[in-house]
């Protein structure tokens, strides 16, 4: 069953200083049907995190329409947001603050009836369990990825999101990850990852990017 | 029928949920920025016009000199001049921080904007910044009284006075916050990551008052470079509406050209930020 529709979708950046447009996807059509994974494969620039970002709903496409779940990107409804788990390809957080604290906002935002409960079962299973209470400015590269992982899951979402979701971290935590997304995509949620090399991303149907007009 | 029960429903439901997100937003930032390092640091500087003006008092005169030589009306006036100008530059230093912090470089932007509704971020953060706003002139204010405490004299002013005082700092602080804040609604508008919205409204309203006040006050220039500040001519309007009929007609002209004034750079600041985010915005790449 198709459950996101990718439909004729175009994102112009505009760079004012050189006088030029930059058509950054170009008519882009795709569809992913619930239980899959998707890799968006490319070299740097090609497009493949805007199209992510554009499913997360943090950019809007110049043309054409995305659809997720029946609901138009466009509109950010809450149903919509509820369905999706993004994680960014940099991880950023407030200074001062705990993860445990972090994760706790994020799904107070979100309604979930624990937080707490939620977010320190979720920092456990990524290896922050002595971190939780600390300050995430002392968080390694590796840590603030785990902790943008858990920030994306914290929701359960059918749609996860993911950019460069190996990056930074070990192999232990790169196997973890590996198994935990094949559980996931088992449980017939849909799993979109963008990276710039295929390796730890087996069984993902494979996008390539820069994809020429109309593809 | 049922539909619009449907919708009532809904719609009810969905603005409860605004209204607590906001809430939400609201005692998370409020808390994050009232407790920490920096604002203790940013409080710190509320006493620097304490300080200030007990040295300038203490090596010209007593306060008795002073009264003696030009009465009493005239050093509560003194008084609370003084009081708003110093609280005013404090205001500039922690607005530049906090909307900073806020706005242009809210780490977690992508994280919590994929969660939650741009709205609620946005009021959520703007009530921040005036809640922080408040609570840094109430110190500053403690500050002032603390002066008097220092000086060993009773405050000689009355709660109506403190409270016209008080009005007019926040006045004079709250709307260049708030036109500052106006040149980011574009970002939640167009769906922007960047808050580059609010740099020109800053550096006009904020960053270029502090360089004139620090001027005059270090003796680089007279208090005539004033009228180039937005604050003197927000202070001048606010200042209007609290006088009487006859001074009102005294000073009509002068509150007119602070008028035009404050619409023309008010506008300016309102289309330099709107360029200022088109740029930022196409610019983004991957």
């Amino acid at each position: 069953m198709t459950e996101i529709h990718v439909q004729h979708v175009s994102k112009i950046f505009r760079i004012w200083r050189a006088g030029l447009k930059v058509r950054v996807i170009d008519d882009l059509s795709l569809t992913v049907s619930r239980g899959e994974s998707v890799l968006l494969l490319g070299p740097n620039g090609s497009g493949k995190s805007t199209l992510l970002r554009m499913i997360a709903t943090l950019l809007m496409p110049s043309e054409g329409k995305i659809l997720i779940y029946g609901y138009n990107t466009r509109r950010r409804s809450r149903a919509l947001l509820n369905l999706l788990g993004f994680m960014p390809e940099e991880c950023k957080f407030h200074i001062g603050i705990s993860g445990l604290t972090f994760l706790c906002y994020l799904g107070k935002l979100i309604g979930i009836r624990e937080p707490k409960k939620r977010a320190t079962e979720i920092l456990d299973d990524f290896g922050l369990k002595k971190w939780r209470n600390i300050d995430t400015s002392v968080y390694s590269e590796g840590m603030r990825q785990r902790l943008g992982l858990c920030s994306a899951l914290l929701n359960e979402p059918k749609v996860l999101l993911l950019d460069e979701p190996y990056n930074n971290l070990d192999q232990e935590m790169r196997m973890k990850l590996k198994s935990f997304l094949h559980k996931y995509v088992e449980n017939d949620n849909i799993v979109i990852a963008a990276s710039h090399n295929e390796e730890h991303f087996t069984n993902f149907r494979e996008i390539r990017f820069p994809i020429e007009k109309g593809e | 029928m049922v539909n619009v029960v449907l919708f009532l429903r809904n719609f009810i439901s969905e603005t409860w949920l605004s209204i607590r997100n906001c809430f939400i937003v609201l005692k998370y930032d409020t808390t994050r920025y009232l407790l920490s390092n920096r604002t203790l640091f940013l409080l710190v500087f509320c006493f620097v016009p304490t300080l200030l003006y007990v040295s300038f008092a203490g090596q010209t005169a007593s306060l008795e000199i002073y009264l003696h030589r030009n009465g009493y009306q005239w050093f509560v006036g003194y008084v609370l001049q003084i009081y708003v100008t110093f609280a005013y530059i404090i205001n500039i230093l922690v607005s530049i921080v906090v909307i900073q912090e806020l706005f242009l470089h809210e780490s977690a932007i992508e994280i919590l904007l994929s969660s939650t509704k741009r709205f609620e971020l946005f009021v959520g953060k703007t009530v921040t910044a005036l809640i922080v706003l408040i609570v840094t002139s109430i110190f500053t204010w403690i500050a002032c009284v603390i002066a008097f405490i220092m000086w060993q004299q009773d405050l000689p002013i009355t709660l109506d006075q403190f409270l016209t005082a008080f009005l007019i700092l926040i006045i004079v602080s709250l709307v260049p916050l708030t036109i500052t804040i106006l040149g980011n609604t574009m970002v939640m508008k167009f769906r922007s990551l960047s808050g580059m919205g609010s740099g020109f409204p800053i550096f006009v309203f904020f960053v270029i008052p502090f360089f004139i006040f620090s001027s005059i006050y270090l003796g680089f220039a007279t208090e005539e470079i004033l009228e180039f500040s937005t604050y003197f001519r927000v202070f001048f309007i606010t200042n209007f509406f609290l006088m009487t009929e006859d001074e009102r007609l005294v000073t009509s002209v002068d509150v007119t050209n602070a008028f035009t004034f404050f619409g023309i750079i008010t506008i300016l600041a309102m289309i330099f930020s709107w360029i200022f985010f088109w740029r930022m915005e196409t610019r983004k790449k991957e």
